[in-house]
């Protein structure tokens, strides 16, 4: 089930939280407990009950692994050692994120090398399987090294698999997690919540349906035109790849964040206005700041503390391995491989630049950041090297600056909207797509986020009217009724 | 929060209910001045969603594409008939939408089908949905009713109601299709400028297209077959839609051996082929008849549904239309070789 469709805004969400503060009132606290797991499967299945069972042998493994760290010192005899536990556990999670995500790439990329015709197994990557695997990691790693008390099995089904953050994160930790489901204040339905959070997951509709959603169609058509764009075009369809990804991706984040908070559960924040950052530090502090947090912790302290004597040649190298890594994770192809080893590399530039004391301005600073974060998203978005090359090629000028209609330029066209629609042609694009562009620009960089406005917030009437209008823009929006279009005679 | 959820509540019901009184994609079965005129937005989901949710129990099913979709459905004589004739439907469609009519009205007893010589150009195309996807629709869950709250819908109902104030006006630039409650179409006309303009554009695209870029789709009649085999408790009847002059010869000259042999193996596939696609009054008349040089005017459509399911009618042109069978089809190719010369 997905946060923007009808049925979880009018259904799903409201029975969920009527019900849960219902039990919670008759003091039937476990029961309101079960009742959220049975309905964060529920959200879980709405997509293809054929998975379910996964994710229950994933929990199940995993809680039994972390179940024998925990009570590994009571134990006096043990067969394996704590480490061995561990390992067998990691072991066993990355094979299955491994066989799910990574077989298919793994099989396609041996026929190449190896010139065999070894046929793909074509495997249906179960949904949000890689967020609640390396949630499951990062709790076995805090087992093991002693910082879960948790031995619950409901309170951990209920951690890995809490609705709002099960899809696509926030990234949860369980240290941040587990007070808040035992919490008794918790349990008591706080209306101030509901608004805010009501607020915030307007917010987050309203950015991925009426924004990110709108921008997906020329980004769409740029990528499928790859060859052809010119430099225009190509700077359009990069653009607009980074705003769809960021309206698309915070703005789950903030209806993942305000549903929880109808819970009276406070999820931790996933972005913080990324475009504003004047280094590719202070971007990966911004953005996806859950992910950078796991990074940090299971990926980077790790292969630090593995090294005898650490220096800053061995930090960097932690560095630069840790985003590749977390490149890996994103996806399954060498775009992203690439995508992580850009930002590893980048990452090490700038703390060379920090050890050096070099100058850097702060506008610099931003237009080198954005620059590159834009550039290397081509990458995230292309489905192969060959595609993010053919649109890179568009950016650099290789295809021409100007459509091949237009035989010549000068000032004066600018005003002109057939001018435009000429020249942005393969992204279906006219004037007001530069300027939406800008605009975005302008809000990203200049206007509060959502989880400042939602700090902000007040229930007044400016507030109520601002809430009821980007609602209801969302809501329309919600589903697609296309025109027939003529494709042949 | 209870003020937001009221304000937002009583703004939702009130775009829906604009949208349901318009009601353009045909999901619900009343009518008012309001949704007199209809737009064809999208034929294949406007006519999907009238046999799911207006009406269905009919036992003869009319397909073809957007001139097929011109004929009056009541004015088959002893017919229960639904046009489900849509633009531009190919011949790889047909099974699809037999398969829907199957769901949501029952097998027919009688399919007519509606072909035209363009069919032989016909490609598969990656880009289309396939029938199944329209029906799937109707069956989601709310999906009248959420379709009534989007913006689409209100853009589509602001559009029908611009088309009631054209006709009403008689302000007509360019010609369309226009539906009433029940499915049946009308033509609205372009003006004498567009009218010469679209019409001289279309003769050139169609003598490119029959000259230039034509090679002859076999598996076309391969499709007609698989109609006739795949639905053995239906009577099949097939006819060719009529042409203007201009036309047939832009599509006809060039690919006489074509046209000939599309229609030798038609009345092999069909047995008898009900033929209107040839020089005639009407096809000479072109400028009374026909909107375009493509589309006929719903008389017309009279016409076919009184000759085919044999209705009396003294309208009908005598020249107008000829029955291929298996035993005659040699003598009426020699006619329509000559009908072809005459091109030249």
């Amino acid at each position: 089930m997905l946060f923007n469709s009808y049925e979880f805004i009018f259904i799903f969400l409201p029975v969920t939280l009527v019900i849960y503060f219902l039990l919670n009132r008759m003091r039937l606290t476990i029961a309101s407990n079960a009742w959220l797991l049975f309905t964060s499967l529920a959200f879980y299945s709405w997509w293809n009950v054929k998975y379910l069972p996964l994710i229950l042998m994933s929990i199940l493994f995993n809680y039994t692994i972390g179940y024998l760290l925990v009570s590994y010192d009571e134990v006096k005899k043990q067969i394996i050692s704590k480490k061995g536990i561990l390992v067998f556990g990691l072991a066993l999670n990355i094979a299955f994120l491994g066989y799910f995500k990574y077989m298919d790439f793994f099989i396609k990329n041996v026929n190449l090398i190896f010139s065999h015709d070894v046929q793909l197994l074509q495997i249906v990557l179960p949904l949000g399987i890689s967020f609640f695997t390396i949630t499951q990691i990062a709790f076995l790693v805090d087992a093991y090294e002693g910082l879960v008390k948790e031995r619950n099995l409901l309170n951990y089904s209920l951690f890995v698999t809490f609705f709002p953050h099960l899809l696509a994160g926030p990234i949860l930790h369980h240290k941040e997690m587990m007070p808040q489901f035992a919490a008794v204040r918790n349990k008591v339905i706080n209306y101030k919540n509901i608004s805010h959070g009501l607020f915030l997951f307007c917010i987050g509709l309203f950015k991925k349906i009426v924004i990110a959603d709108e921008l997906s169609k020329s980004v769409k058509l740029g990528f499928e035109s790859a060859s052809n764009l010119n430099m225009v075009e190509a700077w359009v369809t990069s653009l607009s790849y980074s705003f769809q990804l960021y309206f698309d991706f915070s703005g789950y984040s903030d209806m993942a964040i305000g549903v929880g908070l109808m819970f009276n559960i406070l999820l931790p924040i996933n972005f913080n206005s990324p475009y504003k950052a004047r280094n590719i530090i202070d971007f990966w502090n911004r953005w996806h700041m859950t992910l950078s947090r796991f990074i940090r912790t299971y990926l980077y302290a790790p292969i630090i503390r593995s090294f005898d004597n650490i220096t800053f040649a061995k930090s960097m190298f932690a560095t630069f391995l840790s985003m590749f890594i977390a490149g890996i994770w994103h996806g399954a192809g060498w775009t992203f491989i690439v995508w992580g080893a850009l930002h590893g590399a980048a990452l090490v530039v700038n703390h060379l630049w920090r050890k050096f004391k070099l100058p850097m301005t702060g506008l610099i600073g931003w237009a080198l950041t954005f620059g590159f974060v834009n550039i290397s998203l081509v990458l995230f978005r292309s489905n192969n090297m060959t595609d993010a090359w053919r649109v890179l090629k568009g950016m650099i000028g290789l295809n021409g600056i100007l459509s091949a209609t237009q035989l010549s330029f000068v000032p004066g066209d600018l005003g002109r909207g057939r001018f435009w629609r000429e020249l942005l042609a393969g992204v279906n694009g006219n004037d007001s797509t530069i300027w939406t562009l800008l605009a975005l620009l302008i809000f990203t960089l200049f206007a509060r986020n959502s989880m400042a406005a939602e700090r902000a917030f007040k229930p007044d009437l400016k507030n109520l009217v601002f809430i009821a209008v980007i609602t209801f823009m969302a809501v329309i929006n919600l589903s697609k009724i296309s025109e027939f279009l003529y494709f042949q005679f | 929060m209870f003020k937001l959820s009221l304000l937002l509540a009583i703004t939702v019901i009130l775009f829906g209910l604009f949208n349901y009184v318009i009601d353009p994609i045909w999901c619900f079965k009343h009518a008012n001045e309001f949704n007199r005129y209809q737009s064809n937005i999208d034929e294949r989901q406007q006519k999907t969603n009238f046999l799911a949710f207006k009406q269905n129990g009919y036992d003869t099913l009319i397909l073809g594409n957007s001139r097929t979709a011109q004929i009056n459905q009541n004015d088959f004589k002893g017919m229960k008939a639904f046009n489900y004739a849509t633009a531009a439907m190919t011949p790889y469609e047909y099974q699809g939408f037999i398969e829907n009519f199957k769901v949501l009205s029952g097998a027919p007893k009688t399919i007519i089908l509606g072909l035209d010589f363009n069919n032989t150009i016909a490609k598969k195309s990656a880009l289309e949905k396939p029938p199944a996807y329209y029906r799937e629709k109707t069956g989601e869950s709310f999906y009248r009713f959420k379709t009534l709250i989007t913006k689409d819908l209100f853009n589509y109902s602001i559009l029908n109601l611009k088309l009631k104030r054209r006709i009403e006006n008689k302000k007509f630039r360019q010609w369309q299709i226009v539906y009433d409650r029940n499915n049946i179409a009308s033509l609205t006309p372009s003006n004498e400028a567009v009218y010469r303009k679209e019409f001289d554009k279309l003769i050139t695209e169609i003598a490119h297209v029959f000259k230039d870029s034509y090679k002859y789709n076999p598996e076309v009649i391969r499709i007609y077959g698989e109609v006739v085999s795949g639905n053995p408790g239906s009577r099949v009847i097939a006819f060719t839609a009529p042409m203007s002059k201009p036309y047939f010869c832009a599509a006809t000259k060039e690919r006489s051996v074509e046209f000939e042999q599309w229609l030798r193996e038609m009345v092999a596939t069909f047995g008898e082929v009900w033929h209107f696609e040839h020089l005639n009054s009407v096809a000479e008349n072109y400028e009374r008849y026909f909107v375009d040089g493509n589309h006929f005017y719903p008389e017309i459509g009279t016409m076919i549904a009184h000759t085919i399911s044999g209705s009396d009618s003294t309208s009908i042109p005598s020249d107008f239309g000829i029955l291929l069978t298996k035993a005659n089809i040699d003598e009426k190719i020699k006619k329509i070789r000559s009908e072809i010369s005459e091109c030249q």
